[in-house]
């Protein structure tokens, strides 16, 4: 049976995939902390901040539950030197998010089973402190047991 | 930003360090070929931290010219120090931002003949991110 922590990696892994691999994705030491790790200029950090959500019914029985994981998928991004902000906001990271935000995305994820709310972001999820660009968005998957 | 002062209109410093110098300076043994003169000194910098290890990085300056000019001149000298400052913000891409803070003209020889020695001292601060 897949565990959160296989379907966290599997999920880690497609990212890593998505991100441009010139800017060398890489999972953060820290998901809840952002103030002692730096991003190096032209490089993606990211971070899965996962947790425990509400059981999921599968289908109309009231007697199979499976486990659920809430996740907040932070990804960073430091300007290089010269580069435009909108150089990365139009142009990597639209595309990034482009196929991050396809529910098909989620699915084709072994671990994944289910899509128990869209993946989504706000204007407010989107931000820069220095030089460092970070999009912010939230899924609820349903860990597939079988997986 | 000593050049940018030289580049003020209606101000002319003496070439070299006869005109401006990276200190603070006897300003008493400054000699009339010397004026205008500017001392640009005392940079004092406070570092704010940001989220991953990067520091905002907050200078401040302070200029000093002299000149034997009425305080309307000196008026407008600092008018187009000012002027010069908002024409050119990040000092030619070397700095975010820079802006004057403070400025006061102080009087000297209260006695001489106009136009009397005069200093007009002004605070900039510069902005620039690290890390």
């Amino acid at each position: 049976m897949a565990t959160a922590q296989q379907a966290q990696d599997a999920i880690a892994a497609k990212l890593e995939a998505t991100l441009p691999s010139g800017t060398t994705p890489t999972r953060m030491a820290t998901d809840l902390s952002t103030d002692l790790q730096p991003v190096p200029a032209g490089k993606t950090r990211y971070q899965l901040k996962a947790w425990a959500g509400p059981r999921s019914e599968v289908g109309d029985s009231n007697l199979i539950y499976r486990p659920v994981l809430d996740i907040l998928m932070r990804v960073h991004y430091h300007l290089g030197a010269g580069e435009a902000e909108r150089t990365w906001t139009s142009g990597s990271m639209h595309s990034a998010l482009e196929a991050i935000l396809d529910p098909g995305w989620w699915l084709t994820i072994s671990e994944v089973f289910y899509l128990d709310s869209f993946p989504g972001l706000e204007e407010t999820d989107v931000s820069r402190v220095g030089r460092v660009i970070t999009f912010q968005l939230r899924a609820r998957v349903t860990v597939d047991p079988n997986a | 930003m000593i050049a940018l002062v030289r580049g003020v209109a209606g101000l002319t410093l003496p070439t070299g360090e006869a005109g401006a110098e990276r200190r603070a300076g006897p300003s008493e043994e400054l000699s009339v070929s010397a004026m205008p003169h500017l001392f640009a000194h005392s940079p004092a910098s406070r570092e704010i931290q940001l989220d991953f290890r990067q520091r905002e990085v907050r200078t401040t300056y302070t200029l000093e010219l002299w000149a034997e000019a009425t305080q309307e001149q000196m008026s407008g000298h600092r008018d187009g120090i000012k002027t010069a400052i908002e024409a050119d913000r990040t000092l030619g891409g070397r700095v975010l931002d820079l802006h004057l803070v403070e400025s006061l003209l102080l009087e000297t020889g209260a006695t001489a003949p106009e136009p009397r020695r005069r200093v007009l001292a002004l605070e900039v601060e510069t902005l620039r991110e690290e890390g």
